[in-house]
Parts: C-alpha cells; sequence; structure tokens
C-alpha cells in the first residue's frame, strides 16, 4: 500500500527531464527517424507538449513511459509530413527488389547458390545495428512504413489514413521495404563475418 | 503456377492482413515446394519477432542527445515552466 501513494504522489519534474529521459527518447527517436536533426526536434517537441499538458499526466505509469507516448504519436506526425514532401518520382525510380528476381520471375542465382544464414542466429546488438544500417539504405517512403508496420506496430488503417495512401498501395511498399531488408540484412553480416 | 516473385508479395501481405482464400492456398502449395520463399517467409517472421520483443529497448545505441540541443532544450524547458 505505502507504495501505491507513493506513486499517487508522484511528481513530474520537468527541469530534469533533460537529463533523465534526454538522450533514452533520442536514441528510440533515432532508431525511427534515420537522422539526428529530425530526432533532436521530435524530443524537444515532446519535452514542449509535454509541459504544456502536464496536468494531464496520471501517476499510472512512470514519468519515462508518459514522455515516451508523446514521442511516439510525434514521431509519426513528423513522418506524416515528411511523407507529403517526398516527391514520387524520387521512389518510382529506385525499384530495386528486380535485381532479386529474374525475369521469369524466380528468385535470381545469387540468392539461390548462397548458402542460408538464417537472420535468426544474429547477436541481439548486431541485428539492430544491421537493420539500422539497411534502413538507411531504403527509400525513404519504404523505410517510413516499415518503421511505422514493424516497429511502431501500428495497423494498416491506421497507417494508410495517417499518410494518405490505399491498402494496396502500402502492401506494394511493405512487399518492397521487406524484400530490400531482409537482403541487405544477410548481406551486411555476411560481410560482417567475413 | 505463380512465380516467387509473386508468392514473395503474398508472404508479405499475409504479415498485414488475412489473405483471401484462393491465395491462402496458392501460398500454400507454393511453400512446400520452394524452400527460398520459405527461407524468405522465416526471415521476415524473424524480423518482426526480434522487433517486437525488444521494442522499448534501446540501451543497445550509444547515440546522445548532442551537447547544443541539450542546452537548448534545456533552456526551453526552464522558460516555459
Amino acid at each position: 500500500m505505502e507504495n501505491m501513494i507513493e506513486v499517487d504522489n508522484k511528481k513530474l519534474e520537468p527541469a530534469s527531464w533533460v537529463e533523465e529521459h534526454g538522450d533514452f527518447l533520442y536514441r528510440y527517436a533515432v532508431s525511427r527517424m534515420r537522422n539526428s536533426e529530425s530526432s533532436e526536434e521530435v524530443v524537444q517537441e515532446t519535452f514542449v507538449a509535454a509541459l504544456k499538458h502536464i496536468e494531464q499526466y496520471q501517476a499510472k505509469g512512470t514519468e519515462r513511459a508518459w514522455l515516451l507516448g508523446i514521442l511516439k504519436r510525434k514521431i509519426i506526425d513528423f513522418i506524416r509530413e515528411r511523407t507529403r514532401t517526398v516527391s514520387l518520382s524520387e521512389e518510382k525510380i529506385i525499384d530495386l527488389p528486380d535485381t532479386l528476381f529474374d525475369q521469369s520471375g524466380n528468385w535470381n542465382k545469387d540468392i539461390q547458390s548462397a548458402g542460408y544464414t538464417p537472420l535468426c542466429s544474429l547477436e541481439r546488438k548486431d541485428f539492430w545495428r544491421i537493420l539500422g544500417g539497411c534502413l538507411k539504405k531504403l527509400p525513404s517512403r519504404q523505410a517510413d512504413v516499415f518503421v511505422l508496420r514493424e516497429m511502431e506496430d501500428q495497423g494498416t488503417a491506421t497507417i494508410c489514413s495517417e499518410l494518405e495512401i490505399s491498402a494496396s498501395n502500402l502492401w506494394v511498399l511493405l512487399h518492397r521495404a521487406r524484400l530490400q531488408l531482409s537482403n541487405c540484412m544477410k548481406m551486411s553480416w555476411k560481410l560482417d563475418s567475413e | 503456377m505463380r512465380t516467387c516473385k509473386e508468392v514473395s508479395k503474398l508472404i508479405s501481405e499475409s504479415l498485414d492482413r488475412k489473405l483471401p482464400l484462393r491465395q491462402r492456398i496458392a501460398l500454400k502449395m507454393h511453400l512446400v515446394l520452394c524452400r527460398f520463399c520459405r527461407r524468405f517467409r522465416k526471415d521476415l517472421q524473424y524480423i518482426r519477432g526480434h522487433i517486437r520483443q525488444q521494442t522499448d529497448d534501446v540501451s543497445i545505441y550509444e547515440e546522445k542527445l548532442s551537447d547544443i540541443a541539450r542546452d537548448r532544450i534545456q533552456r526551453l524547458l526552464d522558460s516555459e515552466s
């Protein structure tokens, strides 16, 4: 019971937010946004929004969880804005997945002949480093939908309405993103272990 | 018979929605026969599983908020609180 009372009385301490949670939120943002400037921007926006709505904090969760919830919303907003400004032509030119298949639609010979090293044997630390590196190589829109779908666990309907794209468009983007990502991750991992 | 390229799209889509029956059957039949597509599916399932397991864990990252950003945000919070 004593613990509960303590939780109820817990106060937010904005003055120590940057010190306590700055790096955590920044790292979370970088892993999703893949760009340090935008990440700093959303972290700043998060703190400012938190301060503005400080009365909405209900001491059910920790201060950090509350801030993270705000950050996650800010990341979606930021990605939505960013998607609007990416030119479609840029995205159309880059259609790499075709290099993974031959003309008749089979996996190409390189992929067929490469020994199979299942990704699941990757170490945890390597997994995130390699995933981050490969996300950066994707066309931005593909990486963004992948982040929202897989890393932020957003439903397809939500993503479609946030980004104003059709479901079939989203499936195409996710398909391309996943093809390239899984291939890139295997390649990077192979290079690493050589 | 669907090509691997088409099937890879079905594999990806099956992670986002329940496929219509005909596509589900086509996918299953193809997977029985094609180990490359089985591998692709396995990799995608693994990537999803791994990400979801530790989605809020950022401890492996070493990046830090830059000093400039840190000061700027701190000043902002001090002035508004």
